[in-house]
């Protein structure tokens, strides 16, 4: 089997501060891997280090066994050494935010087909059929024509979900996709995030939604000040914590 | 009722040579916000750009222009513009003549360049504030340089921008008023010379007031129209 | 004068700029700023008054007061400066009945005609200023004060105004801007600001870069006085929008 993806000791810092002090991780493909951990811990910084909206400092990262390859630019700060690896790779990874980032000047279809079209050069009206079939899966094909700010929070995550889709990737990174909705508009995405999950599909989930992390994570990562903390089955995870801080975490947080 | 006889077309009345000195005007006006909005293309570069020295031209450009009477930087660019072509073909061609620039060239350089300072700090303006989540949602689904650039950012900053240029291309509109000292034929210096050869100075100022707010409603109006066209998506549409 | 000394060492030319005359003409143009600040100051503070006004007939919910004030604002807002003083000191003289009248003395004044152009124009650009710093702030905030017992007066002076005044801080300094700026246009009707100065020397000398190069070096200077008061205004009366650059 193929190691969907995999980090090697992965540091990263914002100036003085370390925020990821040494990272490493491995998905099998169709694992669902759930990141926990506090507000501050890192999680963010270690889930944009994987797609390179953060440049980590050292450290390596393979996308189905091709590594990242990385260099120093003139400044000796690190940097891809290839940007259009960074690209392809990036279409393998999409990503779905905390706060949707739906392109504003696209309608919700609009916003579906564009990099199929215009980064993977798919035909236009294969694009458009995929993007409604896509818009269907996520329970919002109705909306196609409208702009996002017309649509509710719940709606514009699953458009968000919907677009990383559509790149055909083979992970999925969730950075806290429920933080910014609604309580009553929570259920509707985490709905589609199982049903993802149940599909096979590898996906990284920063989450603060401990039941969904229970109910289908393969593995569950603590992180803690920008290290690992305590890994392990959900089941482990939650139900016999070792890490005095886990515990205390837990306790703070399982509200149900 | 003088003023309608003052006013008529043809021989007799000034009402032709205003309008032709409206028309002036309109292209002025046009040809300045282009050579702005061209300018304000390396501005915004410039004053956007990592390397320090690039950054402190352009911040120049738009401190010293917008720091300065309009009057003074006509003035100046009109008479630099001269000397300048002058003493370059005295010393290239040793031709030292008085070479006289077209007027309108200069004219519609130099509220161009004071156009082009106004637009610089809007469009900078607006990509400072397209947020970063719109580029960063595009690089996560693979988007490279240019196409985050030309796909996202560029609709973006534009939609941010459209009001800010709006009020830039309405202070052009009003700047070409003062290119009447080059001696340029726009509405004031049409209404200059018609009110002191008929001693009726009221009578043409005001006129020239009206066409300026006739073009400057006409213009807010249709940029009204342009803003609604821009902002479909972001204002809640009607379910 | 003490500056001349300082040129003894400079270049007589310099770029095809003559410099010797540039250091010679200085202390004649900063004598311009007296008169240009005087019609910056009294224009602006008529005119901040009047755009009250103005913002007041705006709001007052009666018909005719509120088509007069956007009228006002239309005009003054939709005209070159410059149409505007044209219109006060050369367009008036065309009518018999003000030539006559008491007031001919004061129309007749490039001085007053200058200022009255000049605050009658600030007073549109301010009162729109105003409107869109009342118009600013936040509806919660209003209902918030009320609803500890705020209302009328109490709410404007203590709520309703400082946020609009903060708000409305950074083009008001723009406006200030505009003003002295606009100063400048006094030049062309024989008022002898720093603009009017430097086209008086430059009829006796003909350099007229040089000149006004060294006129915009001045108002640069004076611009550059505002927007640090301006920001110190800034920064003392609004900390938490915070003012970089
Ligand atoms: N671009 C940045 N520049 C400077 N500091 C940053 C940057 N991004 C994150 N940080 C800092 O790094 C630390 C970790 O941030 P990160 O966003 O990864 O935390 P998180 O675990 O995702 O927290 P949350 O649950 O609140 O989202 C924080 O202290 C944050 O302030
Ligand atoms: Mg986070």
């Amino acid at each position: 089997m193929i190691t969907a993806l995999k980090i090697k000791n992965l540091t990263k810092s914002f100036g003085s501060l370390d925020v990821i002090k040494g990272i490493s991780l491995t998905a099998n493909q169709g694992d669902v891997i759930c990141i926990i951990g506090s507000s501050g811990s890192g999680k963010s910084t270690l889930l944009r280090c994987i797609n390179l909206l953060e440049t980590p400092d050292s450290g390596d990262v393979w996308v189905n066994e091709e590594l990242i390859s990385m260099t120093k630019n003139k400044a000796g700060d690190p940097c891809p050494a290839d940007y259009k690896q960074v690209d392809r790779i990036r279409t393998k990874l999409a990503m779905v935010f905390q706060d949707f980032n739906l392109w504003t000047h696209m309608t919700v279809l609009q916003n579906v087909i564009e990099s199929p079209i215009h980064v993977q050069k798919i035909s236009k009206q294969n694009a458009i059929d995929r993007g409604y079939d896509l818009l269907k899966k996520v329970g919002i094909n109705e909306k196609a024509e409208q702009y996002p700010s017309s649509l509710s929070g719940g709606q514009q995550q699953r458009v968000a979900i919907a677009r990383a889709l559509a790149v055909n990737p083979d992970i999925l990174l969730f950075d806290e996709p429920t933080s910014s909705l609604d309580p009553e508009l929570v259920g509707e995405v985490l709905r589609v995030m199982k049903s993802l999950a149940k599909e096979g599909r590898t996906m990284i989930v920063v989450t603060h939604e401990m039941g969904f992390a229970k109910e289908v994570a393969s593995k569950v990562v603590f992180l803690h000040e920008g290290l690992i903390e305590e890994q392990g089955e959900a089941k482990e995870v939650f139900n016999s914590p070792k890490s005095e801080r886990l515990k205390q975490f837990l306790a703070s947080n399982l509200e149900g | 009722m003088e003023f309608i006889h003052l006013l008529s077309l043809g021989d007799q009345g000034w009402g032709d040579e205003m309008l032709r000195a409206t028309m002036v005007t309109i292209m002025v006006s046009i040809s300045a916000m282009c050579i702005g909005l061209f300018v304000s293309i390396f501005g915004t570069i410039a004053k956007l750009s990592k390397n320090r020295l690039i950054r402190a031209i352009g911040n120049t450009y738009t401190t010293v222009v917008r720091g300065i009477p309009e009057l003074l930087v006509i003035y100046l660019l009109y008479f630099g513009f001269n000397n300048a072509v002058m003493s370059i073909a005295n010393s290239l061609f040793g031709y030292n003549q008085y070479i006289e620039l077209p007027v309108f060239l200069i004219a519609a350089l130099a509220v161009g360049i004071i156009s082009g300072a106004y637009s610089t700090e809007v469009i900078r303006g607006a990509f400072l504030v397209v947020p970063r989540g719109q580029i960063e949602a595009a690089k996560s689904v693979g988007m490279n340089k240019f196409l985050v650039f030309y796909r996202v950012l560029i609709p973006q900053v534009l939609r941010y921008a459209l009001p800010g240029l709006g009020n830039v291309w309405q202070l052009t509109l009003k700047d070409t008023a003062l290119i009447m000292v080059t001696g340029l034929v726009e509405i004031m210096r049409q209404a200059h010379i018609a009110s002191g050869s008929t001693y009726s100075p009221f009578t043409f100022y005001m006129s020239a007031a009206i066409l300026y707010l006739v073009l400057t409603t006409a213009s807010s109006m249709a940029l009204n129209s342009a803003e609604n066209w821009a902002n479909k998506g972001v204002k809640r549409e009607k379910a | 004068m003490s500056i001349d000394g300082i040129c003894i060492s400079l270049p007589k030319e310099y770029l095809g700029l003559k410099v010797q005359l540039m250091c010679d003409s200085l202390p004649k143009l900063l004598l311009g700023i007296p008169l240009t600040i005087e019609l910056v100051a009294i224009s602006l503070s008529i005119g901040f008054v009047l755009a009250m006004c103005i913002a007041l007939m705006r709001i007052s919910g009666s018909r005719l007061l509120n088509i007069v004030s956007r009228s006002y604002v239309f005009y003054f807002r939709g005209t070159p400066l410059l149409v505007q003083i044209f219109l006060i000191y050369y367009g008036l003289a065309q009518f018999d009945l003000i030539k006559e009248s008491f007031l001919w003395p004061f129309f007749r004044e490039a001085y007053w005609c200058g200022i009255l152009a000049l605050t009658l124009n600030t007073g549109a650009y301010t009162a729109e200023i105003i409107r869109g710093g009342l118009q600013s702030v936040p509806h919660g905030q209003i209902e918030s004060a009320r609803s500890m017992g705020m209302s009328g007066i109490l709410l404007y002076r203590r709520v309703i105004l400082p946020i609009a005044f903060r708000q409305a801080l950074p083009a008001y300094g723009n406006e200030m801007i505009l003003m002295v700026k606009g100063t400048s246009l006094v030049s062309t009707i024989t008022l002898m600001e720093i603009t009017g100065i430097a086209r008086h020397i430059i009829a006796k000398y003909w350099t007229p870069v040089e000149i006004f190069l060294i006129a915009g070096i001045i108002y640069l200077f004076i611009n550059y006085l505002v927007t640090r008061i301006v920001r110190y205004a800034e920064n003392r009366y609004t900390p938490y929008l915070q003012t970089n650059e």
